[in-house]
């Protein structure tokens, strides 16, 4: 089970559109298109396990929608003003918490739910069938 | 600097030596010098993966950025660099190894000749991968100078030597085994001396809410998440460095070192946590830094890259600043070490294989070879600064616009095609040399702001994936079956 052409299609349109983003100065347009490619490059990534089980899409959706949901209310609190508030969370100004409490342990969370969903069953099976030749047959 | 700091940067430059007379006793083949015998576990990978990721760039640049100009560049470099390594292990971590496999694998030029069936793909790519290892090396070398120069108060020239003699003990004989064994014990080092750092900072700089209020009496943008960097920059960096981090052939070269397939499970948690954890050393030391400068408490630095080494040498006890300072130069040596590898691979295995030949005898050549190239880039970093600082660009963009859609895209797409994979390596090396040479002259033709490796990385998979689609013909059928087998995930 090969990615198919449209997935990639997909993966290049977005990637253009972050290209146009670029030529325009628009750094949303840089931004937002590439965030959705997170989670096709996840879905590229995992294509035999969701095309085996399309239930497993939840890991993509998660992933890129956790980022554009903590951009996104980046985007919108500090719009006015670059600090997102006046309050201060855990000492830090509000756009900086989401940056340092919520975008960076996004990324190692995305790690952790590589962990979590890696099936031995499957790699067993894929070392064996190298093993054995199977798969060159 | 006092003899606390001498001893244990001493004491660290003897356990690399150590490490490096171990791993020269178990390298005994080709394989063994470039892939450690595919015998690595979970966490040596996932450290050396790591460290190879996180250099000096990060460190001393990112606290000397994050001094100057508040969170930007955090935000946009150091904060998308742990989503690359999940990025990473999604898109071709089984697939890598799995290619591994298919036997007589060592090299990334092995994959995409088994990929594409294709000696050029191989040549073009170990050409890109090889003026990026030279350029790498010299600012390496550089920066080992500098590093030297603070610590022992030798002459960075001397210091360089010092440096690279040390890594030359341990790269010539032990190759990746040296290597990856060197990173482990660095990357601890990194991991634990950013955990206490952060904490000390803090403490020295009142608590955080101190440090952000001091922050915003002078400048508000110094406590906001973009500091004073442009939003279009920050942008660039972090699609760069994440997506980008598939890219770099020291870091997914890894993945053909590894024991078994089940060892990928926690690697990118267990290299992505690490990484995260050094992030805050950054973040704590710029921002201290800066607060305590605003407070009039922080001494003059001649450049902000400064910040960071004068920070520990002025703030914090002996102890805590050589075990900083050691671990900075660990960054720098196990890049290094890395690279000087990987060149050896290219020029040892790769461009040769390209043009049909087969060097008899690799282990003994790639040990020649990584000499010479450690050589070359110390006689270059002393005597050619500005081709040093133009093959230097060849770094981050260069690697993932020319590797990223040729190895990796390559990996997932089955309608890629050997001539869309020399289009998109050529397309990366020239756009990222050629935008950086103009702008050094002064010459802008990118709107401002946009990031040159950013744009090239966008460009080359554009370009990759169109002439992929306009030379179709019989490429997909000309495949074998194990790399298909491989590319499945």
């Amino acid at each position: 089970m090969y990615v198919s052409d449209r997935i990639m299609y997909l993966f290049s349109g977005l990637i253009g559109l972050s290209l146009v983003g670029m030529f325009l100065e628009s750094w949303r347009l840089i931004l937002y298109p590439y965030l959705v490619v997170i989670g096709v490059a996840i879905t590229v990534g995992m294509w035999n396990v969701v095309k085996k089980r399309p239930g497993m899409l939840w890991v993509p959706i998660l992933i890129a929608g956790g980022y554009l949901a903590l951009f996104i209310i980046l985007d919108v609190i500090t719009r006015n003003d670059p600090a997102g508030g006046s309050s201060y969370v855990l000492g830090m100004t509000p756009g900086l918490a989401i940056y340092l409490l919520g975008i960076l342990p996004l990324a190692v969370l995305a790690s952790l739910i590589y962990a979590l969903i890696f099936d031995p069953g499957d790699v067993a099976e894929m070392e064996q069938e190298f093993r054995t030749g199977e798969a060159a047959e | 600097m006092n003899v606390t700091v001498i001893g244990i940067v001493a004491f660290y430059l003897v356990i690399c030596i150590l490490i490096g007379v171990w791993a020269t006793r178990r390298t005994k083949s080709a394989s063994d010098f470039l892939v450690a015998g595919r015998s690595l576990g979970m966490f040596v990978m996932a450290i050396a993966a790591f460290t190879s990721i996180q250099s000096g760039f990060g460190l001393l640049g990112g606290a000397g950025q994050t001094f100057t100009g508040g969170m930007g560049f955090a935000a946009g470099v150091l904060i998308a660099a742990p989503l690359g390594f999940a990025l990473t292990w999604f898109l071709v971590g089984k697939r890598i190894w799995m290619m591994g496999e298919h036997g007589d694998v060592f090299t990334l030029g092995d994959v995409v000749e088994k990929r594409y069936n294709s000696r050029s793909v191989r040549g073009w790519l170990g050409f890109a991968i090889t003026l990026g290892v030279i350029g790498y090396l010299g600012t390496q070398v550089q920066a080992m100078g500098v590093i030297m120069h603070s610590i022992f108060g030798v002459s960075p020239a001397v210091g360089a030597l010092i440096g690279l003699g040390i890594l030359a003990f341990y790269s010539v004989g032990g190759g990746i085994i040296a290597s990856v064994y060197t990173d482990l014990f660095q990357g601890v080092i990194m991991i634990v001396v950013s955990i206490i750092i952060f904490f000390f900072a803090l403490n020295l700089g009142g608590g955080m809410q101190n440090i952000t209020e001091t922050l915003q009496s002078s400048d508000p943008l110094l406590a906001s998440p973009f500091g004073n960097f442009p939003l279009i920059t920050i942008a660039c960096w972090f699609l760069l460095f994440s997506l980008g981090a598939a890219g770099q052939p020291h870091f997914i070269n890894k993945f053909l070192m590894i024991k078994s397939a089940k060892e990928l499970r926690w690697g990118a948690f267990t290299a992505g946590l690490a990484y995260a954890i050094t992030v805050l050393l950054v973040v704590s030391i710029g921002l201290t830094a800066r607060s305590l400068q605003i407070q009039g408490r922080f001494p003059e630095v001649a450049s902000a890259d400064d910040s960071l080494v004068v920070f520990v040498t002025a703030f914090t006890p002996s102890i805590i600043g050589g075990l900083v300072l050691a671990g900075l130069l660990a960054a720098i040596m196990s890049t290094g070490s890395g690279f000087v590898t990987l060149g050896a691979a290219s020029l040892v295995r790769d461009i040769p294989r390209a043009f049909g030949k087969e060097v008899k005898n690799e282990l003994l050549w790639n040990r020649i070879v990584v000499l010479a190239l450690l050589v070359v880039s110390t006689l270059f970093s002393f005597y050619m600064d500005t081709l040093v600082a133009l093959l230097g660009v060849f770094g981050w963009g260069t690697f993932a616009a020319a590797v990223f859609p040729a190895v990796v895209l390559g990996l997932v797409w089955k309608r890629a095609t050997k001539q869309g994979a020399v289009t998109s390596i050529i397309l990366g090396v020239f756009l990222n040399f050629t935008f950086e040479i103009l702008k050094k002259y002064g010459i802008s033709v990118l709107p401002e702001g946009v990031v040159v490796g950013a744009i090239s990385l966008v460009i080359s998979i554009i370009g990759f994936v169109l002439v992929s689609l306009l030379t179709q013909t019989q490429e997909t059928a000309e495949v074998e079956q194990p790399p298909l087998k491989a590319m499945e995930g």
